[in-house]
């Protein structure tokens, strides 16, 4: 009987782990792709960045995602027009780490979107 | 005198039925849960990819002075292309585009890579989308 409940809670903290890790990148991709989109349409590179910052963070907190420390996001516009946003979620696993997840897990994601020539032309 | 012993413990013959029905549950759970996050991975690479492709059209048509001759807009196919090949290409997906009148429409391809690969998900995720140089994307969204 300990066995199986035992083994049960695994599977159980393994499945929300999982499921954790895999919904955290599908929602730091679509804030990553909303901030490049952000950064392409903004008149100047720092008024990118700024842009893209605060469009990344009001992504994440609309869809319930908690970075530990805060989600870094970089953003950086090539020479060739693109405006590429990359952001980073630290995902916290410490309630499910007895099913072999570390305590945190970074969450990577990188958008580019080619910059508006007719708003964000001066580079 | 009734000397009968009660006891939570299962008797001894029944042990090994339990083991045998608690390995069988949690195999079938730990497949379920693959299928599950293989599920979400796929969801998201189709998001990812109709994105890509979005972004790839409205590349597209941003044409340049060049393409703009006599007060009309004449995309050039191969700078369209080249255009939304920087996005495609920036994301690691590959991008064809084809450009009708004042229309370019990109469809990406994208490999999809799962943490669990389950027999049944697609290996390779596939979107369209159309811009107008006027009205931007309208089609794909």
């Amino acid at each position: 009987m300990a066995f199986s409940v035992t083994a049960l809670l695994l599977v159980a903290f393994f499945i929300i782990g999982a499921l954790r890790i895999t919904n955290s990148g599908n929602d730091v991709d679509a804030a990553a792709r909303a901030g490049a989109r952000a950064a392409a349409t903004a008149r100047t590179a720092a008024e990118g960045e700024t842009a893209a910052r605060t469009v990344v963070s009001s992504a994440l907190a609309d869809r319930g995602v908690a970075c530990a420390g805060g989600p870094q996001v970089a953003v950086s516009r090539s020479t060739a027009g693109l405006a590429t946003v990359t952001v980073t979620c630290t995902v916290g696993l410490g309630d499910v780490s007895p099913a072999g997840f570390n305590a945190t897990r970074p969450v990577t994601s990188t958008a580019s979107e080619r910059v508006d020539p007719l708003r964000g032309g001066q580079g | 005198m009734d000397t009968t012993v009660e006891s939570d413990e299962a008797p001894v013959r029944d042990r090994g039925d339990t083991m045998l029905m608690t390995t069988i549950l949690v195999a079938f759970l730990m497949v379920a849960a693959f299928a599950l996050v293989s599920a979400s991975q796929a969801w998201g690479a189709r998001r990812d990819v109709q994105a890509t492709a979005q972004a790839a059209a409205r590349a597209a048509v941003q044409v340049t002075d060049a393409e703009v001759r006599g007060g009309g807009v004449t995309i050039d196919p191969a700078l369209a292309a080249q255009r939304a090949s920087d996005v495609a290409t920036a994301s690691g997906y590959v991008v064809s585009v084809t450009v009708t009148g004042t229309t370019a429409t990109a469809t990406v391809t994208a490999p999809v890579t799962y943490a669990f690969p389950t027999p049944g998900f697609a290996d390779s995720m596939t979107a369209t989308a159309s811009a107008d140089v006027q009205r931007g994307v309208f089609a794909g969204g």
